[in-house]
């Protein structure tokens, strides 16, 4: 899905947007190092900041936490069938209003594979997550579900835009 | 792996949500928790060092910046295969996550490109490897939840 509203970023846009995928510098004015190294001045980067934040280009902004170390030591994806398009939607939110629940997207179906709805849940060991599954089962009112548990992590990056 | 005090559980809970944009924000998020700009900017290097923050700073969306996402299924038949196909699969930097799962799609990866002709070359290479069976690619149609955010577990000790 590419649907970026016709928004338009310059070669300065694109170069501060390459800096603030890196980590912010932590020093008491991360804004103003980031200004230095562009040769812009912090009202402009703050400026910027704020107006991607606003639109959407920046969808978060704050720390991402290795979720493993946080005690976090299970995670599943469980994918459901749901057929009619008025209830995917319902239950797409309905799910994803689950604090466990980190992800919820709706996917296309292919050959013997009819689930659609793909939630990514996490939790603190299997039995928390087998829990959780058990509760969305019955929130979904039984539909069809298959559960598909990571066995090992082989990449795991954040995307570099505009680097090419 | 590092023990977590309470002050960086509180720290950890407070940097996840919204960062504040202002020209101190280490001195606006230390006010809130009662501490001192510079003990909360070593507590951060401390965590940042240690891995528990993976990354700090700005997520963007790819869609807005005119990119092209989607999440790819592979089925390799032979267990033994999928080490080869997962470091191949590795190569490609529009890789961002690649997990090997417990199904009979075996593979599962998220794909970020600047177009859709550079997603289907991929897709193409993966499918063309001897030992995959299936490429299936599954573009999200809705989005419903996309932000992971983690409170600190207390209740529970961790032995390794």
């Amino acid at each position: 899905m590419a649907e970026n509203g016709g928004l338009i970023f310059s070669e300065t846009d694109r170069a501060l947007i390459r800096i603030l995928q890196e980590d912010l510098p932590l020093v008491p004015e991360p804004y103003a190092e980031i200004a230095g190294r562009l040769g812009m001045t912090e009202e402009e980067v703050l400026a910027r900041v704020r107006r991607w934040r606003t639109q959407g280009v920046i969808r978060r902004f704050g720390a991402s936490v290795r979720h493993r170390q946080m005690g976090y030591k299970a995670n599943c994806m469980v994918v459901w069938r749901v057929d009619d398009p008025g209830e995917q939607r319902r239950l797409g939110k309905l799910f994803a209003a689950l604090p466990q629940v980190t992800h919820c997207y709706l996917r296309p179906t292919f050959k013997d594979w009819p689930y659609n709805l793909y939630t990514m849940i996490h939790g603190a060991d299997r039995a928390e997550i087998e829990e959780l599954i058990a509760e969305m089962s019955q929130v979904s009112g039984g539909r069809e579900y298959r559960t598909v548990f990571s066995i090992k992590e082989w990449k795991k990056t954040s995307m570099k835009y505009f680097s090419e | 792996m590092i023990t977590l005090d309470p002050l960086d559980n509180s720290i950890l809970a407070a940097i996840q949500d919204e960062f504040p944009v202002c020209r101190r924000p280490f001195r606006d998020i230390a006010g809130n928790l009662g501490v001192d700009e510079k003990v909360l900017i070593e507590k951060l290097h401390r965590l940042r060092e240690h891995g528990v923050i993976r990354r700090f700073g700005a997520v963007f969306d790819s869609r807005k910046l005119g990119y092209f996402s989607t999440l790819v299924a592979v089925r390799i038949p032979n267990r033994d295969d999928l080490p080869a196909v997962a470091r191949s699969v590795n190569q490609y930097p529009e890789v961002t996550h690649n997990y090997q799962r417990n199904d009979r799609f075996n593979l599962w990866f998220t794909l970020i490109a600047s177009g859709t002709e550079r997603i289907e070359k991929i897709l193409a290479r993966v499918a063309a490897l001897d030992s995959v069976a299936q490429v299936q690619n599954l573009p999200a149609q809705e989005l419903y939840k996309i932000r992971a955010r983690f409170k600190p577990l207390e209740r529970k000790k961790r032995e390794d």
